[in-house]
Formats: C-alpha cells, structure tokens, sequence
C-alpha cells in the first residue's frame, strides 16, 4: 500500500506541475495557433485533474465543452482573423476605412 | 510591456497566500453531506450531482440554462450573417462523419440516461450533442430554410422553457417553486434534463455556427 | 382583493417574469417592443405587490423547492432588497419607455431579449440568499450587460464590451473563489447560516479580500474603474443608463449584505480603507470629469466620482450613514439615467456630443435641456433633490460619528460636480441660432428623460417613504455595524 500512495502522490504532481506549465505556456506563446492547441490540452489535462478529484461528471463536462467545444470555437474564430487579416493586406484602403468610420461616429 | 514588470511578483504573492491559507485551513466541517444522503430517497435519483444540480439547487441550474441562452444572444446580437449555403466534404471527414454522429447521438442519449444513478447527466449529454452539430456543420450541413427560424428558437429554449414551465406548474398545483412531489420526482427530472440536453446542443451548436469562417468553402 | 396580494409568492413572480418576457422577446421578435414595455410595467406591479406584502408580514424568507437553507437555496426580501428593486424597476420603466423609440428594429430584436434577461437577473440578485446563487445571478447580469454594450457598432465598442467582459469575468473569479473559502470553512452557502457561524480565521480573511476585491472591480471603485468610462460611453444610450444606474450598484448590494451580515468582525481597518478609495473616487472622478470634451464621457466619470460617495458609509457604519448611501444610489440612478438620455436625445439630433458645439443643438430640446439641469441639481446636491438628502444624513452621520474629513470630501465632491455640470450647462445657455439640421425626435424619448430627472428632484421633497422602506426587517440592524 505504501508504494500505491506514493504512486498517487508522484502522479498528482505530475499533474499539478504538467497543468501549471501547459497554462504558463499557452499565455506566454505568441503564437496563436499553439496557444490554442495548448489550451486544448490543457483542457484535456484538466479533466484528469477532476477524476483524481472524485468529479467524474465535472471531468466530462470539461472534457466536452471545455477542451471540445472551446477549442473548435477558438480555432474558428482564428481562422477568421486569419481571413480577415490576408484580406486586409490586400485591400490597406479596407483598413483604414474602419477606422476612419469609427472615428467618425461617437456613439 | 512595461506592465509585466509588477505583474509576475503581485502573482506570485497571490499564490503564495492562497496557498497558505488552503494548507492553514482545518478540515470540512461535516453537515452538508449528510443531509444530502438523508434526503436522497426523496430526491428521486440516487446520483448526489445530478440531485444536487436538479432538485435540491435547481434554481441554480435554470439561471445557468437562462445564462447559455444569453451568450447565445450575445453571439448572435454582434452580427454578421452566417454561412447559409450547402458544401460537400472532403472524403476523410465525410467518411467519419458518418461514424461518428450516429454514436455521439447513441452516446449523449445513454448519458441523459444513466445521469441520474451514475455520473452522467443533461450537460454532458448536451455538449455530446453539440459535438455532433459542430461535425455535421464543418461536413457543410446546414439548417433547411423553414427550420431556422421559429423552430430552431423554440429549440434554443426549450431548457429554460421547460424548467420555468414546471417550476410555475408546480407553483399552481400547491407546493413552492420547482418542489418535486416525491413519488414524481424521478419521471419530472428527466423531463427537465430531456428538454435541457436538446437546448444544450442546440445552443452549443448555433454558437459555432456564428461564427464560421466566411471562406469555408472556397 | 388583499387575500390575492397576499398569497401570490412575489418574489418568484418578479424573478420568473422578466426571463419569461426575454423568451417571449426572442421567439416572437415582431412584436418584441410590445412585448417588452408589457413586461417592464408588469415589473413595476409585482414590485409594488411585494411592497404591500412586506408592510403587512415583515421580511420574507422562501424556501425554492420546498427545501430551505442549508440544503437547498433561500430567496429573502426585507427592506433593502425592496429598495434595490424599486430602483431597478422604475428606472428599467423609464429605458424601455426609452428605447421604444431610440432602436431601429433590427437592433430591437437583439435589445429586448437582452434587456429583459437582465431585469431578471437584477431581481434574482436583489433577492438571493445564496452566495454561490448570486454569483450565477452576477455571471447572467455580466454577460448581458456585455452584449448590451456590443450592440453599438464600431471597433471602439467592441474593444471596450472586451475589456468590460474580461475585467467582469476576472471579477466573478475572485468572488467564486471567496465564496469556496467560505463554504469549505462554515459548510453552507446561506447568508443567515453564514452570520450566525463566521468566526475569524485566515481563510476567512482570504475571503473576505477576494469576495470584496472581486465585487469591487465589478463596481468600478478607484482605482478599478478604468474600464468604465469607456464601456459607458460607447455604450447605445439606453444600455449607458442601464449600465451606471443599475449595474454597477448590484455589486455593491452585494458587498453591502455581506458586510452587513457576514463580515463584521472584520475590523476597523478595511472599513477605514473603503472610506479612502472611495474618497478617492469623488475627487478623481470629479477632476477627470472637468477635463473631457464629450458628453457621455463626461456623464461617465460622473459616475465614477458618484460611486465614491456610496463607500463614504462603510468607514462611518451607523445606520445613518447606510441609509445616506442607499439614498445616494437611490437619487444617483434616477439622475444618471436621466442624464444619460438627455445626452442621448442630443446625440441623436446632432449627430455628436462635443460639448463645446452642444448650443445649437440644444435650442430645439428645451425639455431634453430641462432634464439635463434637474439631474445636474441632483447630482451636485442642491436642495430641493434626493442627491441634497443624501449627502445632508452623511453629513449628519460624519458628525455625529466624530470623523468630520469624510464630510470635507462630501463638499469638496460637491463643488466638483457643480464645476461639470455648469460647463455643460455654460455651453448650452447661449444664445446660439437652433440648428436647421433635419431629423425629428420622438417625444417619448424626451419625456421619460424629463420624468425620471423629476423623480430625482422630487425625492428630495418626499423623504419619508423611501426612508421607510429601508425599515422593514431592520436590516441595519439595532443601528450600529461593525
């Protein structure tokens, strides 16, 4: 039994350190994209996190909606702005444009 | 930036007094937990989260369905018109489309199921469900026409509907808001959590649509 | 007649109305203004209707589900909480009779749902007993208030609905993480459990500074105010008033229940800290509001300054003292809503809000102009107002309690507000050719501004009944806190 809690303890803080850093990764990365794919698993991670904790219903939830679903609106929305900013340099005038009608337009 | 300077000791200051003050505190005291298994067999499940979420705090629960719906809104009210035109998918989505939704669907509906003696429950099922939508959107399936509008609403809330409905039903027949008589407590939960799981995925499913990108299928 | 008021449960009806009225709004969104307005009154009955059941039977405590604390979750109305609600409906009456006319109808689409999910959300926070319930009651009227704002077009909205959302959620966090302090400490999530078993201990403190800096940010005190200036003035016009007159005081409701009730044995010294950043607040916000050169801008910092004078109670703690700064928010949201939707009249005719070039505008909204000059008195406490009866109890209460510095920052506040809101007034009194610009404005939109500005005034005269509402369930205790 001593070498099952000590197991247990080498795992959770494997967890705790390996969560801790895929989240001070994600935040520091400038890169978009791996941010995301960072958070990701850092969601995945996270719903590990919630068994160890004894919340299975929890680690399901996070599991789906927080690395599943987060993680495909985040990508989406990336791609967007991807879209938008190849279009942008394509068009500076399109640009400028936005920003001179917001200037104009103290609401 | 010049403000990271400050930012990373007033961080680490902050961790370094919740933890002290986690490891400084004395165990649960004892009382909630209890009461929760005295009252199970009133409850009418046997899961503790999902009597917790559903019947003892139900109120709870219904401002969350009330707060999904709203980020729905919000999602919706910042403009931008979504992608209403049909596309066929490459062969290695469509392949596994084809797998995959029909055991989401099987999968999200065994959950509602078994969610009221094991973990389980009208969430998860419900983000199973959107997981599903969000497949079928990025095949290029979209919603007919005669469906988007006032159906599809009625979908979106049809979880906050249904637990407002029974909560005022409950009201009218004699006891107080959302109190389930027991011997019905277990078909009414389900129904909640049936109507609930539909919403979810709706919901969970309308948001990625909104946002799409707008050069899908070039 | 009085055997149906008073059996109908009240406060579920007012929480339960609004979020049925939001339903109704998006599924059937032609008829959503009708809709809407039928909601909003509906509100202002059931408000009155509980109002007459807590004079007859005291303060009310229901239990949902039939459960009852610590098991299930308690609403509870006494007099505060009524208070709190009359407050939100009338000025929530006076926006929806608002922007009946100020909404093309596809933006109506989106406003009416949104707006009456955040009445129902103020109500539910303005009656919860549960700390975990009002942080779903927080997170809903969060999220609402956000997409109210992102409803104005253009980057500077969105960059400012953004930092509004991420600045609420970081604030909900904090409280969330409080209130698990709390709760693994005393086990329960009631208030009245909570006040009968709080001890002091280090989680405790820890909570007691996460819940307060959590609701602080979300009440935009200085120096976390820097999101709101802009928030509020990019806002549509409706969505400003709603956000300064009603959003930012239900956090304060909270960090005023729960110093009332759970954190007592707190101290001194923290009370003594709120008094400083509030005074901080008025002087600040009155000297940035000196400096703008547009209207809403202005009005914004207003608030801010505003604000400052609701946290001059804690460090004075009688019971004097909490009902000047309940009067305060009482007079302040009708003011400010007031001054919003002048300020949105002349935006809307004029196309601008540049204070200096408001004369021409405003020759052809005498009635938008006498709003703005009712709220303006309100605001710098000039008798006859509600802002005057405010500031004179905290007076009152500084005095008596022997910390006379707090009333040196009531007058100097004073004196600031008279310095903005002459320099409105200064621009417009001249005698300027009324602009022959096109366009017409709904007269509705300038009579609701022209009512609630009446109603700040007119509680200065008519002191008594609010001051007694306050009574009911002693709230406040035998007179003294802390």
């Amino acid at each position: 039994m001593e070498a099952l809690t000590i197991l247990n303890w080498v795992l959770d803080g494997l967890l705790g350190v390996s969560l801790f850093s895929l989240a001070w990764l994600a935040l520091a990365s400038p890169d978009i994209f791996k941010a995301i794919v960072l958070f990701i698993s850092f969601g995945l991670l996270m719903a590990l996190a919630w068994v160890r904790l004894n919340a299975p219903d929890v680690a399901l939830a996070e599991a789906a909606i927080g690395a599943g679903l987060t993680g495909a609106l985040l990508l989406a929305a990336f791609a967007r702005l991807e879209d938008i900013s190849i279009g942008a340099s394509d068009g500076e005038e399109v640009q400028s444009h936005i920003q001179h009608d917001s200037n104009e337009e103290p609401k | 930036m010049e403000r990271s300077r400050w930012l990373l000791p007033l961080l680490l200051m902050l961790c370094l007094g919740l933890g002290y003050t986690v490891l400084s505190m004395p165990e649960p005291v004892e009382g909630l937990p209890e009461m929760l298994v005295d009252n199970m067999e009133v409850a009418g499940v046997s899961n503790p989260v999902t009597a917790v979420l559903l019947n003892f705090r139900g109120y709870d629960t219904l401002l969350e369905m009330g707060v999904l719906l709203v980020a729905l809104l919000g999602v919706w009210s910042l403009g931008g018109i979504p992608d209403y035109r049909e596309s066929s998918p490459g062969l290695v989505l469509d392949i596994m489309s084809r797998q995959l939704v029909p055991v989401l669907i099987l999968v999200a509906g065994y959950l509602l199921w078994v969610g009221a003696d094991a973990p389980g429950g009208a969430f998860q099922a419900g983000s199973l469900l959107g997981a599903a939508g969000v497949l079928l959107l990025l095949c290029g399936w979209r919603i007919g026409n005669r469906c988007s509008g006032l159906p599809l609403r009625f979908l979106l809330i049809l979880g906050l509907g249904m637990f407002v409905v029974a909560g005022t039903g409950l009201l009218l027949i004699g006891g107080e808001f959302l109190q389930y008589p027991s011997p019905v407590a277990r078909e009414l939960i389900l129904m909640i959590e049936a109507a609930a799981t539909l919403s979810i995925g709706a919901t969970l499913a309308a948001m990625f649509l909104g946002s799409l990108p707008g050069g899908a299928d070039k | 007649m009085e055997l149906i008021l008073g059996d109908v449960p009240w406060i579920v009806v007012l929480i339960i109305l609004p979020l049925t009225g939001g339903m109704a709004c998006f599924l059937f969104p032609a008829i959503s203004k009708s809709l809407g307005l039928l909601t909003s009154l509906a509100v202002v009955a059931c408000v009155w209707g509980l109002g007459w059941q807590l004079e007859e039977e005291g303060a009310q405590r229901y239990a949902i589900g039939g459960w009852g604390a610590p098991l299930g979750i308690d609403l509870y109305a006494d007099g505060l909480s009524l208070l709190m609600l009359v407050v939100a409906a009338l000025v929530g009456l006076g926006i929806s009779v608002y922007s009946c006319g100020y909404f093309s109808p596809d933006k109506a689409n989106h406003f009416w749902p949104l707006w009456l999910f955040l009445c129902g959300a103020l109500n539910a926070l303005f009656l919860s007993s549960d700390i975990f319930n009002l942080y779903v009651t927080l997170e809903l009227l969060g999220l609402t208030a956000v997409a109210l704002v992102a409803l104005a077009d253009g980057a500077e909205a969105l960059t400012s609905a953004m930092r509004y959302l991420l600045i609420s959620l970081l604030g909900s966090l904090f409280y969330l993480l409080g209130v698990a302090f709390l709760y693994h400490s005393f086990g329960s999530l009631d208030i009245a459990i909570l006040a009968q078993r709080a001890e002091p201990s280090p989680a405790v403190w820890a909570a007691v500074g996460l819940i307060s800096t959590g609701l602080l940010l979300k009440t935009a005190l200085f120096p976390m105010h820097f999101w709101l200036p802009a928030a509020h003035a990019c806002a549509p016009t409706p969505v400003s008033a709603l956000l300064s007159a009603l959003v930012v005081k239900a956090s304060f409701y909270i960090l005023l229940r729960m110093w009332l009730e759970i954190f007592p044995m707190v101290g001194t010294s923290f009370a003594q800290l709120l008094g400083l950043l509030g005074a901080a607040a008025v002087l600040w916000g009155g000297i940035q509001a000196l400096r703008q050169t547009r209207l809403k801008l202005l009005i914004a910092y207003s608030t801010v300054s505003q604000l400052g004078y609701l946290f001059l109670a804690f460090p004075l703690g009688t019971s004097l003292a909490w009902k000047g700064a309940l009067y305060m928010l009482l007079s302040h949201a009708m003011a400010k809503a007031a001054m919003f939707m002048a300020a949105g009249n002349i935006l809307v005719l004029g196309g601008h809000d540049r204070i200096a070039e408001l004369s021409s505008i405003t020759q052809r909204l005498p009635l938008t102009l006498t709003a703005f000059t009712l709220a303006g008195i309100s605001i710098m406490g000039l008798p006859p107002s509600g802002g005057f009866i405010a500031k004179w109890l905290l007076l009152q209460a500084s005095i008596e309690s022997g910390q006379w510095w707090w009333g040196i920052i009531l007058i100097l506040g004073g004196l600031l507000a008279a310095a903005y809101v002459f320099k409105v007034i200064g621009h417009v009194f001249t005698q300027d050719e009324p602009t022959r610009q096109a366009g017409t404005l709904p007269t509705t939109m300038e009579w609701s501004a022209l009512v609630l500005a009446l109603v700040a005034v007119l509680l200065g005269l008519f002191t008594s009944w609010p001051l007694a509402i306050m009574e009911i369930g002693s709230p406040f205790g035998t007179g003294h806190s802390g």
